[in-house]
């Protein structure tokens, strides 16, 4: 009887509440496995990332020269072996993941606040303004980026700070045009119509209708732009453009790596396993939420 | 009109003409939506607006709320021309003119629930209301359009077309406007359906004075809900009466057709 009380209360609440469309999105991304396991990957890298580097005994530019090249062993406390400065590749892997980390997730918000601001804006008022903007968004895509990023770092100095908006002023032509587009379908629905058939204002319209109704797709193309915002920075590391010493991220260990792994594989693998296991979740994740968030709809 | 009832909306050789160049070379095409259509909206009375696909129904309902501009022609709301409007004239007059659309799923915000859906228009003019008198004002309209309490919070793709289309009601009607322009309101609902969506839109004229202006390519809706009827053709008006004198006597050779295309329900009869 008790229990028979219960569940009407359950069904009731449900009744009221209603499911919206996120709640049902989330139901569907949670029954893709590869996403879930994917997303658990994720969270773990970050966590072992931002606080892993505290509970081991070495810093990350601590250097030891009784113990230059050691191979990975679990006697010497050096997990996974030591570099040419004796400095562990445990500790560095793991503060060079925050750095890589922050930078996807800094520069991708960057990219994305400027893309949906610039995006909307074309997209709703269209005209001469939309042909403008999107000229312009043609005219900066015609300059091959990686060009005008080592231009700008060279012009302005190598400031890590600047690395994350650099980074994120090139990423958001593609989003500015995604939104744009999505945006244009969008203002054609009878649901702005009304809206402005109410007497809405364009401000308040972009605001409470066009960008909630843009979030599927921008959440999923955030997922997909991480990845390739950390891959930017490596390549920029790389090439001696990004972070400096003793400074790290996942670009440089791997740049370093590549170069002695003949000698000592591990400064190479080990990196290298990390980024690939990383950008393979945030893949897979972005897939499962354009699976999940129900591409009909746009 | 018996007495004389007094003229809300008047309009004066409107006209929509789109341009269309088919090919990049050859001559531009022009396409008159809307052709120097003139009428009179009076107080109280619903107004048919009949006609086939595409002859500018629809474009005649955008026009007259100033939801897309026109090519030439003269709008007047109680005497004052709708191009002199400043902004707040402009904003008043949304307030008093109101629209449904066709789609019922189309026209609500698929990320909002369908309290704040119906909310919206009490947030645009009324601001100072708390939000404890918004949600009575709302919960009070809701079982005037025969919408359940517990759909409050609940979502457009969870309820039915005819739910939507009372939800779009019921928001077009929130701040008491004086028109309301109802564009193909039944058309995507099945029949039964239909005839509640349209007893809902005579007994809500009746409790709000409102003056109806319905749009329908279907004759019989047409006859069962208007006073008035303009016959429309590829962007002209053909006739523009009585409803039951037109369907008595229809003069026009197109309108006669009209009528003889609707289905009777007793097909030997006709």
């Amino acid at each position: 009887m008790r229990l028979l009380k219960k569940t009407d209360n359950l069904e009731m609440s449900y009744s009221l509440k209603g499911r919206s469309l996120w709640v049902d999105a989330r139901r569907r991304l949670f029954q893709n496995k590869a996403a879930v396991i994917s997303l658990f990957i994720l969270i773990f890298i970050s966590i072992i990332s931002v606080f892993g580097p505290f509970f081991i005994q070495y810093g990350f530019s601590d250097t030891d020269w009784s113990s230059i090249y050691q191979p990975p062993s679990l006697e010497n406390g050096h997990y996974l072996g030591t570099d040419g400065n004796g400095r562990d590749l445990l500790v560095r892997i793991l503060h060079g993941g925050r750095l890589s980390l922050s930078i996807g997730v800094i520069a991708t918000f960057v990219s994305v606040f400027i893309g949906v601001i610039y995006g909307t804006i074309a997209g709703f008022f269209g005209g001469k303004l939309d042909t403008f903007m999107m000229r312009v968004v043609e005219i900066l895509y015609a300059m091959p980026y990686l060009i005008f990023v080592i231009i700008l770092m060279v012009v302005f100095g190598r400031n890590i700070y600047f690395l994350f908006i650099a980074i994120g002023a090139v990423e958001w032509l593609t989003m500015a045009r995604i939104v744009r587009g999505q945006t244009i379908s969008l203002k054609e629905k009878e649901f702005i119509e009304t809206s402005r058939a109410l007497g809405q204002s364009n401000t308040l319209i972009i605001i409470k209708h066009i960008i909630p109704n843009l979030a599927g797709p921008i959440i999923v193309y955030i997922t997909l732009m991480v990845p390739s915002v950390i891959i930017l920075e490596s390549f920029l590391s790389f090439l001696g453009l990004g972070v400096q010493e003793p400074l790290t991220s996942w670009g440089v260990l791997i740049s370093e790596g590549s170069r002695e792994m003949e000698t000592a594989w591990w400064l190479l693998i080990f990196p290298g396993s990390f980024m690939v296991i990383t950008l393979a979740s945030l893949n897979f994740i972005g897939d499962g939420l354009r699976d999940a968030i129900d591409p009909k709809e746009y | 009109m018996k007495n004389e009832a007094t003229n809300i909306l008047t309009v004066d050789n409107l006209k929509l003409h789109y341009s269309s160049a088919k090919g990049f070379f050859s001559k531009k095409e022009i396409v008159k939506a809307v052709d120097d259509i003139s009428f009179n909206l009076l107080e109280g009375e619903t107004l048919g607006i009949v006609g086939e696909s595409g002859s500018g129904k629809s474009s005649i309902c955008r026009l007259v709320l100033n939801l897309i501009s026109k090519s030439s022609g003269k709008i007047t709301w109680f005497d004052k021309d709708l191009d002199t409007f400043n902004k707040k004239q402009m904003k008043e007059f949304r307030r008093k003119v109101q629209i449904i659309f066709q789609d019922p799923y189309g026209s609500l915000d698929p990320r909002m629930t369908i309290g704040s859906i119906i909310k919206e228009p009490l947030d645009i003019f009324n601001k100072k209301f708390l939000k404890k008198e918004k949600e009575k004002i709302i919960t009070e309209l809701m079982n005037d359009v025969g919408l359940s309490n517990e759909l409050f919070n609940r979502y457009p793709h969870e309820l039915s077309g005819g739910q939507c289309q009372r939800v779009g009601i019921a928001r077009a009607i929130i701040n008491k406007p004086s028109v309301l322009i109802c564009d193909e309101p039944v058309s995507a609902l099945d029949l039964s359906i239909q005839a509640q969506i349209l007893d809902l839109l005579k007994n809500l004229k009746n409790k709000y004075s409102l003056t109806l202006v319905f749009v329908s390519h279907d004759l019989s809706v047409i006859k069962s809900i208007c006073d008035n009827v303009i016959v429309l053709r590829s962007g002209k008006i053909v006739e523009n009466r009585e409803v039951n004198d037109l369907f008595r006597n229809p003069e026009n050779e197109y309108t006669k057709k009209l009528i003889s295309s609707v289905p009777s329900p007793i097909p030997l009869k006709r």
